[in-house]
Formats: C-alpha cells, structure tokens, sequence
C-alpha cells in the first residue's frame, strides 16, 4: 500500500522524478566507475610493484633516518635508511618464524657514474679486444688504427681549444702533455703496433685520451641483490638480450630501457622517438614542433658522428648517402651530407630511418656498453669519496608489462658483493679474499709507482677496519689520470667467483620479502615488527604501497581525489534530493492533510516519502550501477589506454583493464539509496509536521 | 448517552493583524444515534464547528467533547486514533487523494485501521461503492470523476470503516437532487441500522428536510435547535 502510494506519486510527478533519478544514477555510475578505477589502479600498480621489485614486505633498518622508499623520495635524492647488519642471520631469523614467507632477497638500491670515456677509449677498448681475439679480421683492425690515428691527429687541436684555452690545464703539466702528443702523432709509433700493444695502448689511454675534453657520464640507478635468487622471487623480471648474473657471478643486469635510451646512441635514441611519435601518435612534422626539434637536435650532433666514423667507414658512408642523396655537388664534404641527411621531413623519414639503421649505425658506436663487456663504475658516497669496480654486462631485462616506462626503467641489477665494494660495505669474509687479490695484483703490476700503489691500497678497503660496514673518507680521485689507474687496479675483480652464501652473509640496505600468498601481507607485517622488537634484530617491516614512497601513495592519491570527486556528486544529489522531495512534500500539503485527517499516523507519513525516496533511489541507482557495470566491463575488455609513459607504469602495461569485484556494487547501491534517506530526513520530518487542518485549505 | 458535548466554544481565526471570529460561544450537545443537520448561510461557522468535532481543529476556548473525551487534553496520537476509528470525515471539497483510483480510495481508511484481511476489505469496500452507485468506476482516478462521483467516493470512503460518528460538510452540493436523495437514503439506512450519529451540514432545504434535528448557526452563534421536519413528521 505504502509502496504503491509512493511509485503512485513518483510516477504522477515524473519529470521531477526523473531528474531526480538521473542525479542518482549518474552518481551511482560514477560511483562504480570511479570505485572500479581505483581498485583496478590500485591491483595494477600493486602488481606492478610488488612483482617487479618490491616485494609483498620490505624490510630495513629501525635506526632509518629518513623514510624508507625504494624509489627515492622523488625531489632530494637517495634517502637515507641506514642498513641491515647481516642479511643471512635476518633471513635465517624471519623464515623459521614464518612460514607464509616464500622468499627473501637482500637489496638496496645506489647510484654509481660510468664514465663512456671519450671516442678515443672506446676505439682503444676496442682495438685492446681485437688484439685478444685471434680471429680478429686484419683489415678491420688495420681500419681500426687508421681511425685511431685520425683521432690522435685531431686531438692537438681539440686539447689547445678547450683545456688549455679555459686553463685547465698547468704549464708544467701542458709541457708534458704536448710532449705526449708529439710522440702519439709520430709515425713510429704506429709501426709494429701490433708486435707489443699493451704498453701503447696504456699509453695512449692514461696520456692522450685524458686530453679530449668531451667525455659522457653516465648514471646508472642499480639494485645490489642475489640476482638469480631475485629473479625466482620475482616473475616479471624478463631477460631480453644475454643472460641473467649466473649464480656465483658478479656483474650487472642493465634494464632494457637504460640501454635503449641512456647507452644507445643520442642520434638513433632520437631517431626512435620520431619513429615511435609518427606511429604512435600520428606526429608529423609539418604539425609537431617536437619532431622537428629533435630533427636539428640530430643535424647538430653530426660532429660527433664524424669523429666515431673510421677513414674507411667515413669513406663508405659518403657513397652510401651519394646513392641516397644523389651525387654531391661542388665543395661538398661528409659533414654538409650528414646535415643534409638528418634534417628530416614527413616525406622522407620512413626511408632515412631505415638508411640510418643500414648503413650509419653499423659504422659509428651505436651501444656505449654492449653485452659482455666490462666496464668501471664508480660511485660517490655522500661524504665525498669514490669507489670504482668493474662490471661485467651479463645482458639486458625488463619488466613485462611496463617495459615502456621510464619509472620501470630506473633500476639495474647488481650481484649483491659489487654492491657492497661500491657502497663502501665489507665483510670480514670479504676483507680476507681481498688482501689475497690484491697482493697478486701487485705481485704481477710491477709497472705501478709509489702513488699507484698507495691508491691501489685505497682499493683494498684495508684503512676500513674500524668500520666494517660504514664508510670511511677517503681521496676522491682528482682527475681521469687517477681514475685511468683505477681502471687497471680493478679489472680483475669482476671475474670473481661469490657464493650465495657469502653475498647474503653480510649488510644490505633492505631486504624483500614474497609471501606464498600476498593477502596475508597485513596480518605478517605488525607481527614481523612485533617480532624484531622482542628479539631485536633491529628492522622494520612495511608493505608495498609505504615501500614505494611517492610511487605507492599515487594510488592512494588518486584514491582520495575520486573518493573527493564522487563525495562531491553525491553531496550535490543529496541537496537536490533533500529540494525535491521538499517541494513534493510542500505540494501536497493539502493531500497530507487529508490523509492525516482520516486517520494517517505521523509515522505513516513519514514512511511515505522515505518509500518514495526509496524507491526512487533504488531503482535509479541499480540502473546507475548496471550502466556503470556495463562500462567496466566494456573498459575491462577494450582497456583504458595509458594517456603517457608515466601512467602505463601506474596501469601496468599501457592499457588499464577494469576490474571489478561482486561487493562494490551493492556497496555502492546502499550507501546511495542510504543517502538518498538521508538527504530526505527533513523533508520527511516536514511532512509529518503537517496538521490535518491543512486538509482543508485548498488555494 | 452524548457522543458530542459544546461548551460555549469560541473559535477565532487570526488573520493578519486582525482576529476573526468564527464560532462566539457555542453550547450543544448531540447523542450518540442522532441524525442531525447543522445549517446556516455561508460563513456562518458551519465547517468550523464540524472541523473542531473532527479533530483536525482546536477551539480557542471552551469545551470540546468528542466520544466522550475533551479533545483540547488529548495528544496527537490520541486524535488521530479518534479520527481513525471513531470518526468519518466527509470534506466540503472531497479530498480525495488524486493518484489512487476509487477502489484504492475507499479502501484506503481500511488499510490505516489495518484489521481486516484483504477479502474483508475487499467486500466491504466493493459494497460501499456500490452503495454510492459508482461499481463501474472502481478503477478511475478522481480527475477522471465528475464532481458528483467524487463526492460519493468521498461519502464511502468516510462510510466505509463504519465509524460511530459521520461528519459531512454540505455531502450533497454537488450532486442532483436524485442521487443527492439516495445518499441521504443510505445514510439514514445506517444511522437505522447501525445507529451510526450522522451530523451534516447543508444549504439544501429538501436534505434539511430529511433531519431529525437542525441547528441554525448565524454569525458564529446557534441561532435555533430545532427539531426537524423529519422528527415531526414521526
Ligand atoms: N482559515 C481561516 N482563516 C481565517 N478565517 C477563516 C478561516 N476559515 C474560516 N474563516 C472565517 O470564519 C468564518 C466561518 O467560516 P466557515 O468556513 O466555517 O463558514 P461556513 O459556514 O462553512 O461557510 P460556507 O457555507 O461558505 O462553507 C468566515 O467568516 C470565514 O471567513
Ligand atoms: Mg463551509
């Protein structure tokens, strides 16, 4: 009765009702939506983060100074969260206490430079190689050293231009290095280069290529881990070239995306970004301002090409360009074709970009570092003091899903013994195997001076003992010079053999915990704190979204900026519920009236308009929610396309798939249809206000 | 025994800054049983004092007793108990409740008092629809309905609870005199038989006529009470 009164008088009114109807419907699918959105999010980037990197716990010290976050605070650089002592006792400790733990990996996560050096090391590294593979072609090593010739002929020039002329340099080291240079350009040096190379090649290394002033820096973010042992742990680690850091190696995983972005090439990197903006994003030139920028960003750089170019590649190149470009006119050289060549246009790209990949990339040096080489990185502790250790490329991963994103291509992978000699962190264990290494060294190197050796003695970490784990100050190297002798102190220790044992047996920075099942993550963490404190074992547990700092807190973010959002839309129906059912209530005074007249309790009017609202809120907001079903079903299938790079991270891929579980819509059909009461509780009280009397006046 | 006692009731309706004064001080009392019509030209206070046997009204002073009972001391709850059990209103201006078809109307005072089962209610409604003559519109909505058929729905839905006490504000002016007649024929069938107390009231000579009693009110004040030309003739 009371219903049928109610639908009675909703459908008497129906435009009323209908505009009514629609605010909670829209609300109720925006609801869904939003409420899916951020649940989707939330999962995604959850998988995202927990699967790649982060674990379901992260554990680190209690005596962190600034909060932990495995990505940086995001503005002030690497924060600082102290270390856990000794990884092997943690792990021991929290797995026989633990059961749900399925894994546990030691991490942590440092910043070191590499420096490329500048062409004439990356030839001499090169030529160094050729000499130690004996099915070296000969004509290409001939090549080789033509090309290295031209680069020392080339440097005289380049040294009086920026390192003198900006007094870089002093008179009595100028005297030295031009007396270098003579003897690097003279002819006789270059005969019977191959009969003996090394000390030529240490030559030209340590006193002539410190001399080109252009070098390339390099940072690399790494994480210093158990890298087999963090690729069972975590599924969305995918080699893509090489292999992963055998078990007992040392060495360096690098992303996939540094390498396609950081170490390739500047030239081809731009090239690819045009490429992926016109087929991507249906850029064009004659539109994109973008495009065309990086278009005289390469034309630019055609110098740099040139001095990578051997005499005979150049040579090649400038018929290649001929057959493209057709015949070159008077007075034009190499570098005006290359300009010619790279300044692209809409017309012409498709084909230049396939000439550069034939017949420029295999002549200049696409990759800086390349699969297998081995390389120094050193890294700058925050009291100003340096570390180098060679690495060993083992070959390149991503993460599947968010390959394409930036954020996910912030780390590199590092044994977790490198990690450790390039934080500053020694072991007992390794102090000992160190002494050995380099006393060998020393033994063999008998070329070093007095100043090498106290720097080799620097290498050694053997001022340290007061500290184990912490970091002493020590020289920061000066110039290249000291580094160049580095490089030759450090090079056998990428070839190491480390023992899981001894690369967990020791500090790290913070440790990752997978759960056999991820949901228990809430109930683990309180209880591995609880844990830590009753045996002191000094560490805190956090969970992924607090693990990921500014990374983790986005969905949390975006969370509160919906919930906000949607707040807003249902504050707004509210009020226009509370309005209509008011002015219901006001128009049919004199029915009330009458109503109460014969005989209606207060009590019934009430539930009157309460069934009205009900009603109305019911049946709007099931449409709401099913229309809004329908369109996370249609998003789960077609997929919300990632607007930028930063947000395929977020979306785990470059689409996000909506999901959405059985209780949020019927949470989102009660709380409307329950706010929808409320917004007509005074209405509703109005209502049964009105006296029988009113039954009479009728206006 | 009296199922309606005045007592110099007064009724004043402020309007504005002035004060009108509807009712000035009247004295009746009717039995329970009585058939009785109050009369009286326009303005003279008639729907006033039935709107104060009502209960939907309070007098601005004197005693009002309804069923025995001082309806100024009783609670709202009480009232509306009254209204629902006790009495039946019949508005000057029908008050049907416009989305409800006749049938629904009529078996709305019914469902308020809630003791009868649907058959129950069913039969009782359909025969006071029937009564009033309007079988074949059960299921029209009042705007579908002439003045005169929502007058009779009007009429069986206060008839149709049986009440103990009728009211009924001018219940024929807007019907022909034939139906007008009936009506009056089927309220003084249940005044007979159920010794239901009817009090209407009414311009009409010819329904004056069919009263046991008349009250004449003039200017808020009982002019005469009377005993009808019904009760003489018998
Ligand atoms: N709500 C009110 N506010 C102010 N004055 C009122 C109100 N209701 C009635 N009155 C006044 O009280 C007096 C009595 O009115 P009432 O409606 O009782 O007369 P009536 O006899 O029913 O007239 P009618 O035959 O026209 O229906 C009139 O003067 C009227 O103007
Ligand atoms: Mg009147």
């Amino acid at each position: 009765m009371l219903l049928k009164l109610a639908l009675r008088n909703l459908l008497a009114r129906r435009l009323r009702a209908l505009v009514v109807g629609s605010v909670v419907a829209f609300g109720s699918f925006l609801a869904v939506l939003g409420g899916s959105f951020v649940t989707s999010l939330t999962a995604s980037l959850r998988s995202s983060l927990t699967r790649s990197i982060v674990g379901d716990i992260q554990v680190y010290s209690d005596q962190a100074k600034d909060a932990f976050s495995l990505f940086g605070s995001g503005f002030s650089g690497m924060p600082d969260i102290g270390h856990i002592a000794n990884f092997l006792e943690l792990k021991k400790s929290l797995m026989a206490r633990f059961p749900e733990i399925r894994a546990m990996v030691p991490q942590g996560v440092n910043v070191a430079m590499y420096s490329a050096g500048n062409i004439l090391d990356v030839k001499l590294a090169e030529l160094r190689k050729s000499f130690a593979d004996p099915s070296y072609p000969a004509g290409k090593r001939r090549d080789l050293e033509a090309h290295l010739r031209a680069i020392v002929a080339a440097t005289g020039q380049n040294y009086r231009d920026n390192l003198v002329a900006n007094g870089l340099v002093g008179p009595k080291d100028e005297k030295k290095d031009e007396a270098n240079l003579a003897r690097a350009r003279n002819p006789a040096f270059w005969a019977g280069f191959d009969g003996n190379p090394d000390p030529k090649l240490e030559f030209l290394e340590n006193n002539i290529a410190p001399l080109i002033f252009e070098d390339h820096w390099l940072n690399l973010m790494y994480m210093g881990t158990i890298p087999h042992q963090m690729q069972e742990a975590f599924p969305q680690i995918q080699i893509v070239r090489g292999r992963m850091i055998p078990q007992g190696s040392r060495g360096i995983l690098i992303n996939e995306y540094v390498y396609q972005n950081a170490i390739k090439d500047q030239v081809a990197v731009r090239l690819d970004q045009m490429r992926d903006a016109i087929r991507d994003d249906h850029q064009t030139f004659a539109s994109s301002e973008a495009l065309r920028q990086k278009a005289s960003a390469n034309v630019s750089q055609v110098g740099d090409i040139l001095t990578e170019l051997s005499p005979s590649g150049a040579s090649g190149l400038e018929a290649d360009l001929n057959g493209l470009l057709g015949p070159a006119g008077e007075g034009r050289d190499l570098r005006s074709r290359l300009k010619l060549f790279f300044d692209m246009d809409d017309g012409n790209f498709q084909q230049r970009y396939g000439f550069f990949y034939r017949c420029v990339a295999p002549r200049i040096v696409l990759y800086r570092l390349k699969v297998g080489d081995v390389f120094p990185l050193t890294s700058y502790a925050q009291s100003g003091f340096s570390k180098s250790v060679n690495m060993k490329i083992w070959g390149t991963f991503r993460f599947s899903n968010f390959e394409h994103s930036p954020l996910a291509g912030v780390f590199n992978l590092m044994d977790m013994a490198s990690f450790r000699d390039l934080y500053g962190f020694i072991t007992p264990r390794r102090r000992a195997e160190q002494a050995a290494l380099e006393a060998q060294m020393l033994k063999e190197d008998s070329s070093l001076d007095e100043s090498q050796k106290d720097f080799a003695e620097l290498f050694t970490h053997k001022k340290r003992e007061a500290s184990p784990a912490g970091s002493v100050p020590a020289r920061v190297p000066e110039s290249r010079r000291e580094l160049a002798g580095d490089k030759a102190r450090q090079r056998a220790v990428y070839s190491q053999a480390v023992s899981d044992e001894a690369m967990e047996d020791g500090p790290c920075l913070n440790a990752a915990i997978v759960l056999k099942s991820p949901d228990q993550a809430g109930r683990l963490i309180p209880a591995i704190n609880a844990y830590s404190k009753s045996r002191g074992l000094g560490v805190r547990a956090v969970g992924w979204e607090q693990a990921s700092g500014v990374l983790g807190q986005i969905a949390g973010v975006v969370k509160w900026l919906l919930t906000g959002f949607i707040a807003i839309i249902f504050l707004v129906g509210a009020f226009i519920i509370q309005n209509a059912m008011f002015m219901a209530t006001m128009e049919r005074t004199v029915e009330i009236g009458t109503m109460r007249a014969i005989g209606a309790k207060r009590d019934f009017i009430q539930k009157l308009i309460f069934a009205e609202t009900a009603a109305l809120s019911i049946v709007f907001s099931a449409l709401g929610v099913a229309l809004g079903l329908a369109a996370v079903l249609w998003l789960g299938r077609v997929g919300i396309p990632a607007p930028n790079l930063q947000m395929s991270f977020l979306f785990s891929g470059s689409r996000l798939y909506l999901r959405v579980g059985p209780a949020m819509p019927l949470v989102v059909l009660a709380l409307t249809v329950l706010l929808s009461l409320g917004a007509s509780l005074y209405p509703a009280w109005r209502a049964n206000q009105v006296a029988p009397i009113r039954a009479m006046q009728h206006e | 025994m009296e199922i309606i006692r005045f007592e110099d009731v007064r009724k004043d309706y402020p309007l504005g800054k002035v004060v009108v004064p509807a009712l000035k001080g009247v004295s009746f009392g009717i039995q329970e049983g009585e058939f009785s019509a109050i009369a009286g030209p326009s303005g003279s206070g008639k729907t006033t004092l039935l709107n104060l046997i009502g209960c939907v009204d309070t007098a601005t002073s004197g005693k009002v007793e309804v069923a025995g009972r001082d309806t100024a001391s009783l609670s709202d709850s009480v009232l509306t108990g009254l209204r629902l059990n006790t009495l039946g209103f019949i508005f000057q201006s029908f008050n049907l409740i416009p989305v409800l078809d006749v049938y629904d109307n009529v078996e709305f005072p019914l469902l308020l008092k809630g003791d009868l089962e649907k058959a129950g209610r069913r039969a009782r409604v359909l025969k006071y629809v029937e009564k009033v003559g309007l079988k074949d519109h059960l299921r029209h909505r009042p705007n579908e309905l002439s003045g005169g058929q929502r007058q009779r729905v009007a009429i069986a839905r206060a008839l149709v609870s049986h009440p103990r006490l009728v009211l009924a504000d001018e219940p024929t002016a807007n019907l022909d005199s034939a139906t007008g007649e009936s009506i009056i024929a089927l309220m003084k069938a249940m005044n007979r038989e159920e010794n239901t107390t009817f009090l209407f009231s009414t311009h009409d000579q010819k329904i004056l006529s069919q009263a046991r009693r008349v009250i004449r009110l003039h200017d808020g004040r009982v002019e005469s009470d009377t005993a009808g030309e019904a009760a003489r003739a018998s």
